[in-house]
């Protein structure tokens, strides 16, 4: 039993031993020193690795390039080693307060390496990342795989410098959880929307056409999928959908052109399905029933390019890099005092 | 207004350049007077320093340093206030040439390049750029003291002079400037990562400037623990400090110059 008790204090310490840190510290910087090596020769590979989180990197470049990834695999494993390290280190310090309180600096940073550690490996095993989500002024998106979330853009501008190029995005956007609004944020440089462990970034701007204005007996109308219009004869034209480049001109190669797609209803009668390519002229439905519709212009909405980061371990990134700075504070405070006491302080 | 900054910035430099001249003929010919004189002109110049980079600052509106010249210009008044903390608590004298020859090559490199102070760009518009890049800049010029201190303590083992302080002095305040540039360079990676993760949505970047800025920290890390192991004590330090160094210009200077990433210099 004491045999065994010993191999355990002795294993203990292995775990908590300071030159194990040193070690695994100088491991993984040699690891990732020659690693980072093939970085900049390899774009193809390493120049996206921060549009999606590192373990779908690892998943997909990893696995196509395993003969070129294999470093990071090592380097991830020797600072999880490193972690635990420093982890059993903390442990070993809380056990041994009482004699060891004058160095809680330093043992903080080290509390607050481990945090970051876990919440990076959390946020790249649970969290994701997507770029160049569009969405329009007025529209509500659920955000992408996060079920019963959902983003509504109220507005957005561009912020022009002062030559007149736009610098920045604003978007005024609000983030919902059912029919809930749950956070607001005029989205724009170094101001994203975080909720959680939610991140909604504004990348850029567009316009879509998602209508056209016409004019003709009706007077002027702006159509998009969705509108209805009240006929002479009592009945009613639905737009169902209008898509920008819904038809081709000509039988091959043309080039694409908008179409609408719409229902025509009378009361007591079946629907009538009415196709309206704007170049082919009025479909012979919507004639017939006296409805003259010309083309003036398209509808031009405002769209806000978006990038949603969502990982789950910000919140405790967040509380590591507390207790870090809280320990750099108190390490180079106890520096300071052992000094003016005339102790050699040893860091 | 920036012609005045030109003039606090040339009078800076050459009080530094005096400085290290007097430092020189004190090495050579050992007169209290001439330390003292080329202590006094580094007071001066870094007085001038500080001068012009407030200037700057209010001309601009924000902390200048975004290109090459400013990060020179800046980590260069940095590393002159390392000095003076370092001289005016500890009166290491001759230790200083060494110390003012690489601030004067790092001021020296910056003067003949493009000054001009140019509009902030929404990116970089957050107190977290001030923080972040005024916490590594100190840090650095932390690590270059370490550098400088390692090299006098390999100089002094050999010599064994007079002029320069004693090999315990030399290991302690190697052993202080470590410790202090890894708090204010941890300081800085917590403020970069809080800025990158509010301006790109996550707190690491898999940039090469991202990761080896890493691998400075976590460098500097491992030395914060070396000290502790007797067979890294004195000499193997004040190695690894040369080495450390050598990974912090490779960091700022080389990835910054000679590589694509999101920290450009120029």
């Amino acid at each position: 039993m004491s045999r065994f008790r010993h191999l355990l204090k002795d294993f203990w310490k292995l775990c908590c031993s300071l030159k194990l840190a040193i070690v695994l510290a100088t491991l993984a910087t040699l690891t990732a020193f020659g690693g980072s090596l093939l970085m900049p020769s390899r774009p193809w590979i390493f120049a996206n690795m921060d549009s999606v989180n590192l373990g779908e990197w690892l998943a997909r470049q990893g696995r196509q390039y395993p003969g070129m990834t294999w470093w990071i695999h090592l380097y991830g494993a020797l600072l999880l080693l490193l972690g635990l390290n420093t982890a059993c280190c903390v442990a070993d310090w809380l056990v041994h307060l009482r004699g060891r309180w004058r160095k809680s600096g330093e043992y903080l940073i080290h509390l607050g390496f481990v945090l970051l550690l876990a919440a990076y490996l959390w946020g790249c095993l649970a969290g994701f990342r997507v770029a160049g989500e569009a969405i329009a002024v007025g529209e509500t998106r659920p955000v992408p795989r996060l079920p019963g979330y959902y983003l509504r853009l109220h507005a957005v501008e561009p912020v022009l410098g002062p030559s007149g190029r736009p610098m920045d995005v604003r978007s005024s956007l609000s983030l919902l959880r059912g029919e809930t609004v749950v956070a607001e944020q005029a989205v724009r440089a170094n101001h994203p929307l975080i909720w959680k462990g939610l991140t909604v970034l504004g990348l850029s701007f567009d316009q879509r056409n998602d209508g056209f204005r016409f004019t003709g007996s009706l007077g002027t109308l702006e159509l998009r999928a969705g509108s209805r219009i009240a006929l002479p004869d009592g009945g009613e034209l639905h737009i169902l959908d209008y898509r920008p480049n819904g038809a081709r001109r000509g039988s091959g190669g043309g080039p694409f052109e908008p179409v609408f797609f719409g229902e025509i209803r009378h009361p007591g009668q079946p629907s009538e399905h009415v196709r309206y390519a704007l170049r082919e002229g009025l479909p012979s439905a919507l004639t017939r029933i006296g409805l003259d519709l010309r083309p003036l212009a398209p509808l031009q909405q405002p769209v806000s390019i978006l990038a949603i980061h969502y990982d789950p371990g910000l919140a405790l990134a967040f509380a590591g890099a507390l207790v870090m700075t809280l320990g750099i504070l108190l390490a180079i405070g106890s520096f300071y005092y052992k000094r003016s006491r005339g102790d050699r302080p040893l860091l | 207004m920036t012609e005045f900054a030109q003039i606090l910035l040339w009078g800076a430099f050459l009080c530094y350049l005096l400085s290290v001249n007097l430092y020189l003929l004190h090495a050579l010919i050992r007169r209290p007077l001439l330390w003292r004189g080329a202590f006094a002109l580094v007071g001066l110049g870094f007085l001038l320093h500080s001068l012009c980079l407030g200037l700057r600052w209010y001309l601009a509106g924000y902390l200048p340093v975004t290109n090459l010249f400013s990060t020179l210009f800046f980590f260069s008044w940095a590393l002159a206030a390392t000095y003076l903390y370092f001289e005016l608590r500890n009166r290491i004298h001759a230790a200083g040439l060494f110390v003012m020859l690489f601030n004067l090559l790092l001021l020296g490199t910056a003067l003949p390049r493009d000054s001009a102070l140019k509009p902030l760009i929404p990116a970089l518009d957050t107190p977290l750029f001030t923080l972040h890049i005024a916490f590594s800049f100190l840090g650095y010029a932390f690590f270059a003291m370490a550098f400088s201190l390692g090299v006098l303590y390999l100089v002094q083992r050999r010599l064994g002079t007079a002029l320069l302080p004693d090999l315990a002095l030399l290991r302690q305040l190697n052993e202080e400037a470590i410790f202090l540039g890894f708090a204010l360079f941890s300081l800085c990676m917590l403020f970069g990562g809080i800025w990158a993760q509010v301006a790109w949505g996550y707190y690491f970047s898999w940039n090469i400037k991202g990761l080896w800025s890493f691998l400075v920290w976590l460098f500097y890390a491992g030395m914060c623990h070396a000290k502790f192991v007797r067979r890294w004590q004195g000499t193997g330090y004040a190695c690894l400090s040369i080495l450390g160094f050598a990974l912090v210009l490779f960091t700022y200077l080389g990835i910054g110059l000679l590589m694509s990433s999101n920290h450009p210099l120029d």
